[in-house]
């Protein structure tokens, strides 16, 4: 069912099973999981069921760090959050991911990737992609002029990305949920207070509030924060009535470790010989799957090089734009700016372009970011509308980062000529990392890290079941759980982890 | 579809006659047109004759910006030189 705080009268008290925070990717995921539980279980929206302007500047936030983009254009507040902009990538991390690496800080995930990929199918169902292999070569087994470039696959392969329609789960999953009986979807529930027990270890009650003044008090047996990498460690750390630091930040660990994936124009291919790059060939929302060059995991471990991919397209239709310096900072333009380019592009028919006719292409990487602590969230003096203190934003890189890039170019390039492939060229800043990095450097939009998981409270601040050090009953679910990046688009992985969760809580709800 | 790659790979007599295309083609000039535009050249033969360059291995380097090969930047220099 469907209640909204906005028009409910003063002190609305309700008592469930499960409350989980935020109706985003990982929220709607975990209740889309219990829909047939027989358990009670509210969902708490921020927003309604639209965007609303008012509602999107409680996203507000300063970025003192790294340039990035404007905090409230990178993330939705309404039911559906940020899958209502999402660009549908759907690839899961790799097993090198989960690994401790001498070569990375703070790397290894106290879960293993087999552990992690027994979620993929149900997580792929969500995004509506097909359960078949991740193996590109048997994907693409039969399928026409769909042609790798032919590279050592210990050095680089090409990595299978499938595109989600895209699902807005705000839009595909509202119907079911509103309709059952046993999930209550509150909107304009915005979390304002978590109260923990008075020796600190449990949570009793959340209060939520809605921009008009109404309240709301939710006793669960147990709680999922679930609104995002920035929101989730925002949350934890303004509820410090009762542990001063905040709530699961007894290490200090809490908003630290914020992570992206860097995204920026690189290099380009020139290749030897005309072949087809279909595989290649993005082309948004008329394409079911393609590819990315990847580096192999051999190749990371021998040159201590973070997780890349590579998008390739035709360089002469590739232009010099990036998101970076094309997207409005206003919450709102940007959003219209997104669904009005979106609009155009469906409207549009698919790209009529002969790969074949084409030897240069740009290259744009998708990286990973090294866990580091001075890359952080922390909290402003400034207060939104609901008096909760803004978050600030401190993105930081290391050099791993450029280094990485350097190497990877490097090892591409030497790679084209073993191979007789073809050439690399990289403009200056990517073989000289005493320069600064370019202004077309962005992110892909991605939030990870700053509840990160590991298994000792002085390292992580959830464990390898994505509840908070400390507090059994307090769980999070989303990639601020994430403990690395990887370099793939985090969605599908973020749901896979939050499927997992779900089975967790269902043991223990059901006990 | 075999791929040249796995050509190579599975071929036994590679050993045998990889060396004899090589002396084919030894005598033929490194070509570097195919990537690179006469202004290209020009710049990496001034850069490579100026050692300003790096090198990746024994015979690649990387030099304004390229990963080439030791051959094609002494063809550039080659090229810049008589230019010159």
């Amino acid at each position: 069912m469907h209640k909204d705080l906005a028009t409910l009268t003063n002190q609305h008290t309700v008592t469930c099973d499960l409350c989980i925070v935020g109706a985003g990717a990982a929220g709607i995921s975990m209740a889309m999981d219990w829909l047939d539980a027989g358990k009670n279980v509210v969902l708490l929206e921020a927003g309604g069921f639209e965007f609303d302007v008012e509602t999107q500047s409680l996203n507000n936030g300063t970025n003192i760090g790294q340039r990035y983009y404007a905090l409230p254009a990178t993330r939705l507040r309404f039911f559906g959050g940020t899958t209502m902009h999402w660009g549908g990538y759907c690839t899961p991390l790799d097993p090198i991911d989960f690994e401790a690496r001498p070569y990375v800080l703070h790397s290894g995930w106290p879960i293993s990737f087999t552990e992690f990929a027994a979620f993929l199918p149900a997580a792929s169902k969500m995004v509506e992609i097909d359960n078949e292999t991740w193996d590109l070569d048997t994907y693409i087994a039969g399928k026409e002029n769909y042609t790798p470039l032919d590279l050592n696959p210990s050095v680089y392969y090409s990595k299978l990305f499938k595109f989600s329609p895209p699902t807005r789960f705000g839009t595909k999953y509202r119907k079911a949920l509103v309709a059952s009986t046993s999930i209550t979807v509150y909107t304009h529930a915005n979390l304002t207070d978590i109260t923990l027990d008075e020796e600190g270890k449990v949570v009793e009650k959340v209060q939520a509030k809605s921009l008009n003044g109404n309240k709301m008090t939710i006793s669960a047996n147990h709680y999922v924060l679930a609104m995002g990498a920035i929101q989730n460690a925002r949350m934890l750390l303004v509820n410090n009535k009762q542990h001063k630091q905040g709530i699961g930040n007894h290490n200090d660990l809490v908003g630290r470790y914020f992570m992206e994936h860097p995204e920026v124009k690189t290099g380009q291919i020139f290749l030897k010989r005309p072949q087809s790059m279909k595989l290649y060939f993005f082309d948004y929302t008329k394409i079911k799957m393609y590819s990315e060059l990847a580096i192999a995991e051999a190749a990371q471990r021998a040159h201590g090089i973070l997780n890349v991919t590579a998008a390739l397209h035709p360089k002469k239709l590739s232009g010099d734009w990036a998101w970076i310096n094309k997207l409005p900072e206003d919450g709102k333009e940007s959003y219209d700016f997104w669904v009005q380019a979106e609009k155009q592009i469906s409207a549009s028919p698919p790209s009529d372009v002969d790969t074949k006719k084409y030897l240069a292409y740009q290259m744009q990487i998708r990286m990973e970011q090294s866990p580091n602590p001075n890359s952080r969230i922390t909290l402003d003096s400034k207060k939104d509308k609901l008096g909760i203190a803004e978050p600030i934003l401190n993105w930081q890189l290391t050099e791993l980062e450029r280094n990485s890039i350097k190497d990877m170019h490097t090892l591409l390039g030497k790679e084209l000529i073993q191979s007789d492939v073809g050439r690399l060229h990289a403009p200056e800043w990517v073989f000289d990392t005493s320069l600064e990095w370019p202004a077309t450097l962005g992110g892909g939009w991605h939030h990870l890290g700053t509840t990160r998981m590991h298994n000792d409270p002085k390292k992580g601040v959830v464990d390898a079941n994505c509840t908070i050090h400390g507090i059994n009953n307090l769980h999070v679910a989303g990639s601020s759980c994430f403990t690395t990046a990887g370099a793939a688009n985090p969605t599908l992985s973020l749901i896979a982890l939050t499927l997992r969760l779900s089975k967790h809580l269902k043991q223990l709800i059901t006990k | 579809m075999i791929t040249r790659r796995m050509f190579m790979r599975s071929c036994s007599l590679s050993a045998v006659f990889l060396p004899v295309l090589a002396c084919v083609t030894e005598d033929k000039e490194t070509d570097v047109t195919w990537f690179l535009s006469e202004t290209e050249i020009t710049a990496i033969g001034k850069a490579y004759a100026q050692n300003s360059f790096s090198f990746i291995d024994k015979d690649m380097l990387v030099i304004s910006g390229w990963v080439i090969t030791l051959a094609e930047a002494e063809v550039c220099k080659k090229k810049y030189l008589e230019s010159a």
